[in-house]
């Protein structure tokens, strides 16, 4: 489904942190990509998104290059994602009124788009529909991020990319929020790939787990995670093997 | 609410201050503010609302005509980087220019009529409300245009979705700093080249027809103007940004949920 191919990327006066880099995301793939700070991950999801645009080489997404943002790729941040002055409501419905407001162009919103999209299903679905009237500034971060997640998978996209999304929350609130996403990425078949600093996180979640290291990333380092997504994977050997994992090729990624 | 009270207290206060004040002067160049209370809605009907309508008028038509200017001015500014390095010196340069010495000037090129007043007041506010605005709009953290960015929204959208609504509480912010400013200048531009007007009655009953209480009244007028327009910004600030007036706004964001 995605193609990256010879990406080369960097900023200004900086080395390059993608250089002539190759990778490939199924559909209906769950990654996760982790690395140390300042190896890309999060440059790579902007580019994915059609955010920023490579120096060199391509990305395809369904064999398309990517030149601009993509009506049915979603994107969710740490924070920030939801506008102050709109109600939890409000901030659901913003993408679909973004859509309505241009109409199904092909450009901004699928060609398909149907205006009367219902957001209140999503909202109970993902337990904020009691907060319809508060403001994000009054309601706690994992309900902030549920928020952002309704406000996107309203918009029934088919790949799902996020950064760090879960990092400000405490734990208990973390883990729920990552089987809820998992659970609802299965369900509509969405493609998802999270960026993640925390081993823990990306063992849990990444059914494939892209390393990236110290720039330029030249080569895909993947680990392959099939156990994740699994019931009970926190529980097993399999799930602490892999952090150990994910740990050791770290570390030797940063010196 | 208390706020509403304080601001009554304290107007009590000026009351009774004013009257110790009358008192121990004792000349008709400060009368007790029980006559030019009296005074104050005896005039009403005899050509004190009319001028008040007059200064009304002008400050709500400059008014409106900064923002209508103003604001798309600074979102555009706000909105290109290259733009604004263009145009910024200039608007660094007039900024800080008191816009009261171009009086003169103003009456020179438009006369004697309401434009020359009008004019007065969006020169004030125009500045005001086009740099809060810009530096707005420059301020608003990248992450927020971005997601939107990614739901598909392009400039139009960002616009009408994130620019104009951010720029809300800027705009009044800007109008809070200047209805004051304005006011007093429209006193100053209402002394020349008219008869209509609260500076003109002000001014013709303290020097020509030498009515103190009158004069008194003109003043009070003036100054219910202004706190009139203060207030309306207040209003419009709840009507327009509810989501700044929550309990919680005020305190710090919890991360757990």
């Amino acid at each position: 489904m995605i193609d990256v191919r010879s990406l080369t990327f960097g900023y200004e006066t900086q080395a390059p942190v993608f250089e002539s880099f190759d990778w490939g995301v199924k559909r209906g793939d769950t990654w996760a990509v982790i690395g140390p700070s300042g190896s890309g991950k999060t440059s790579l999801l902007y580019l994915l998104s059609g955010l920023i645009r490579p120096n060199k080489g391509e990305i395809l997404i369904e064999n398309r290059p990517v030149v601009r943002p993509r009506p049915l790729t979603g994107l969710i941040l740490q924070e920030y994602g939801l506008l102050p002055w709109l109600t939890v409501e409000q901030n659901a419905v913003l993408g679909l009124n973004v859509r309505n407001f241009y109409g199904p162009d092909g450009k901004h919103a699928p060609r398909d788009h149907d205006r009367t999209v219902d957001v209140h299903p999503w909202m109970e679905r993902l337990g904020i529909a009691h907060l319809a009237g508060k403001y994000p500034s009054q309601i706690s971060g994992g309900e902030r991020q549920r928020t952002a997640i309704c406000r996107t998978l309203a918009l029934k996209p088919d790949i799902l990319l996020m950064d760090e999304p879960f990092s400000s929350l405490d734990a208990i609130i973390r883990e729920d929020l990552q089987q809820l996403t998992m659970a609802l990425c299965r369900e509509q078949a969405i493609t998802l790939i999270i960026v993640t600093h925390a081993l823990e996180e990306a063992a849990v979640i990444g059914k494939k787990i892209l390393l990236l290291g110290k720039p330029p990333n030249q080569t895909a380092n993947i680990i392959k995670n099939p156990g994740a997504g699994e019931k009970q994977f926190q529980d097993s050997r399999e799930y602490y093997e892999m952090c150990r994992t994910i740990r050791k090729e770290l570390d030797e990624k940063t010196p | 609410m208390k706020k509403r009270r304080d601001v009554l207290l304290a107007a009590l206060v000026v009351f009774l201050v004013w009257q110790a004040a009358a008192m121990l002067v004792n000349q008709p160049i400060l009368p007790s503010p029980v006559l030019v209370v009296r005074t104050f809605f005896e005039e009403l009907t005899r050509g004190l609302a009319f001028h008040a309508l007059a200064s009304i008028w002008r400050v709500v038509a400059g008014i409106s005509i900064a923002v209508i200017t103003a604001v798309p001015a600074g979102l555009v500014l706000g909105g290109s980087e290259r733009l604004n390095r263009l145009i910024s010196p200039v608007i660094y340069l007039l900024y800080p220019i008191p816009k009261v010495v171009f009086v003169p000037i103003i009456l020179l090129f438009l006369g004697i009529g309401d434009a020359a007043k009008i004019m007065i007041i969006f020169l004030i506010l125009f500045f005001q409300v086009l740099v809060l605005v810009r530096d707005q709009v420059t301020a608003l953290p990248p992450q927020l245009f971005q997601s939107l960015r990614s739901l598909g929204a392009g400039r139009r959208a960002l616009l009408r979705f994130v620019y104009l609504p951010a720029s809300l509480p800027a705009i009044l912010t800007a109008l809070r700093q200047s209805v004051g400013t304005a006011v007093a200048v429209l006193y100053i531009a209402e002394l020349f080249a008219t008869q209509r007007g609260l500076g003109y009655y002000i001014y013709l009953n303290g020097s020509t027809l030498l009515n103190y209480p009158a004069m008194y009244a003109g003043v009070i007028a003036m100054s219910l103007l202004g706190l009139g327009l203060y207030f309306g910004v207040d209003w419009l600030e709840k009507i327009l940004c509810p989501w700044k007036f929550t309990d919680e706004a005020a305190s710090p964001t919890r991360t757990a949920g």
